[in-house]
C-alpha cells in the first residue's frame, strides 16, 4: 500500500477545505431554495430510479394524446398479423406498481428461471430495422446495458437492452399506460406528451423504445420485431 | 455528450443514490449554475449539468468511499457537478482546454516534490487560498488525482477527456499552483 506522508496527509487536508470553502461561498452567492424545472425533476426521477433521461428531442408539433390512444388500439389490433422474426418465449411477465405520483414496472421472475436469466449482457442485441432518414448517432454498451440512438432532421428514437432487474418509473400525472401485444410481445406502452416509451422481454433481455409521439405505432412494432444479435 | 448510464444493481446502490440525490443534489445545482449564470439558459443548462453528473455518480458508484467524511464526499459530488457545468460551457463557447493550458511550464514535477515543495515553502493557509484560485480545470483533476487517489485513466472517464490530457492537466496544475505560490512569496 502506497505510503502516505504528513505533507501530502496536510496537502489533502488543505484541498477538501478550500473545496468547501468554495462550495461555502457558492452557497452564499445562492442562498435560496433553487425552483427546478418539471422537466429536471422528472429527469431525475429517472436516473436516480436507474435509468437515464431519455435523450429524446421533442419536435414540437402537437398530437391529440385522446386520438393517439385510439389510434394505438386500432394498430396494435391490426399488427397481430405482422410477421414475427423473433420466435422467443416470453417467460417474465411485467408487474405494474401504482404509487401516488408514479406508476413503477418491474418484472415478475419466475423463481425456476431465474437463474437462467443473464446476469450480464451475453449477448449484444439491437433492432435491424430503423425507419426511413434514421441515422445512427450513439451506440454504447456495458455489462448490464446496451444503448442506441438514431436521429433524423427532428426526431429521436432510443433502443435500451436491460438484463431483467430494471424497474421503470413513470409520472401518473403526464402518462397513460396501454399494454398491446405485438407479435410475440406483450409490450408496455407508456404514452406521454411528447414522449412514448414501449417496454417489452423476450425472456433473457428486457427492451425499450423511446420515439417521439410522432412516430408511427407501425415502425416501431417494425423495430422490435426486428431486434436480433449484433452483428 | 450524452453519458451512459448502467441499471442501479441493488437496493443498497438505489438507496445510496437516493441519498445523495436527497442531501447534495441542491448544492451541485448551485455550484453548476455558479459556473453556468451569466449565459443564455443558465438554469436548465446548471440542471443538464446536474442530471449528466448524477449519471456519472452513479456509474462510479462502486468507486465512491462512503466511509470518508462528509466534507470530503460534497467535494467529490460538488466538483463532478461542476465539471459537467464547466463541459456544458466548453461545449457552447467552444473554448478547448488546450487553449487554456498554454504557455504553461512544461517540466514534470513529482508528486512527493511537488507536496513537499508546497508544505515546506507555504503555510497551509497560503496553499489553501492558492488552490481556491485555481483554474476549476485544474483544481478538478488536482482533486481527484491527490484527494479521491484516482488513477489518469479513472479521471480520464469520470471527466471525459484523453487520459494524455489528464496527464497534462496534472503536470501544468502543479506547475501552475507553485508558481502562483511563489508568485505569493
Amino acid at each position: 500500500m502506497k505510503e502516505i506522508n504528513n505533507s501530502m496527509k496536510l496537502f489533502r487536508q488543505a484541498f477538501i477545505e478550500a473545496m468547501n470553502e468554495n462550495t461555502m461561498n457558492i452557497l452564499a452567492e445562492y442562498p435560496e431554495k433553487p425552483v427546478y424545472s418539471k422537466k429536471h425533476l422528472r429527469a431525475m426521477k429517472h436516473i436516480i430510479s436507474g435509468r437515464e433521461k431519455p435523450p429524446i428531442k421533442t419536435s414540437g408539433r402537437a398530437f391529440p394524446r385522446k386520438r393517439l390512444i385510439a389510434i394505438l388500439i386500432a394498430a396494435a389490433i391490426l399488427l397481430g398479423g405482422l410477421t414475427v422474426y423473433a420466435n422467443r418465449d416470453a417467460v417474465v411477465k411485467l408487474v405494474e406498481k401504482i404509487y401516488d405520483t408514479f406508476t413503477r414496472i418491474t418484472y415478475n421472475k419466475d423463481q425456476d428461471n431465474e437463474s437462467d436469466l443473464p446476469n450480464g449482457i451475453e449477448e449484444e442485441r439491437i433492432p435491424t430495422y430503423v425507419p426511413d432518414g434514421f441515422i445512427l448517432q450513439d451506440y454504447k454498451s456495458s455489462l448490464t446495458t446496451v444503448y442506441a440512438v438514431w436521429q433524423n432532421e427532428n426526431e429521436s428514437i432510443t433502443f435500451c437492452q436491460y438484463i431483467i432487474n430494471a424497474a421503470y418509473d413513470f409520472d401518473n400525472e403526464r402518462s397513460d399506460f396501454i399494454t398491446m401485444m405485438i407479435g410475440d410481445y406483450t409490450v408496455q406502452a407508456i404514452l406521454n406528451e411528447s414522449l412514448n416509451t414501449y417496454i417489452w422481454n423476450d425472456g433473457e433481455y428486457a427492451y425499450s423504445i423511446d420515439c417521439t409521439v410522432t412516430m408511427e405505432l407501425e415502425e416501431v412494432a417494425h423495430m422490435i420485431q426486428s431486434v436480433s444479435i449484433k452483428e | 455528450m450524452l453519458s451512459f448510464l448502467s441499471v442501479i444493481a441493488n437496493v443498497n446502490d438505489q438507496d445510496r443514490v437516493t441519498e445523495i440525490y436527497q442531501k447534495y443534489h441542491d448544492i451541485m445545482y448551485k455550484a453548476a449554475l455558479s459556473k453556468l449564470s451569466g449565459g443564455t439558459n443558465a438554469e436548465n443548462n446548471a440542471e443538464d449539468a446536474v442530471q449528466s453528473a448524477f449519471i456519472k455518480i452513479i456509474n462510479h458508484l462502486q468507486s465512491i468511499c462512503f466511509n470518508e467524511c462528509e466534507e470530503r464526499l460534497r467535494a467529490y459530488f460538488v466538483t463532478i457537478a461542476i465539471n459537467e457545468a464547466l463541459n456544458i460551457l466548453k461545449h457552447n463557447q467552444s473554448v478547448s482546454l488546450d487553449e487554456i493550458m498554454d504557455n504553461l511550464p512544461e517540466d514534470i514535477i513529482s508528486d512527493n516534490d511537488f507536496v513537499d515543495e508546497l508544505c515546506m515553502r507555504d503555510e497551509y493557509d497560503r496553499v489553501k487560498r492558492a488552490l481556491l484560485k485555481l483554474n476549476d480545470h485544474y483544481r478538478t483533476v488536482l482533486f481527484l488525482y491527490f484527494v479521491e487517489e484516482k488513477k489518469g485513466s479513472e479521471i480520464a472517464e469520470l471527466l471525459d477527456m484523453n487520459v494524455s490530457t489528464v496527464h497534462t492537466t496534472i503536470q501544468r496544475g502543479k506547475a501552475l499552483l507553485l508558481e502562483m505560490l511563489k508568485g505569493e512569496s
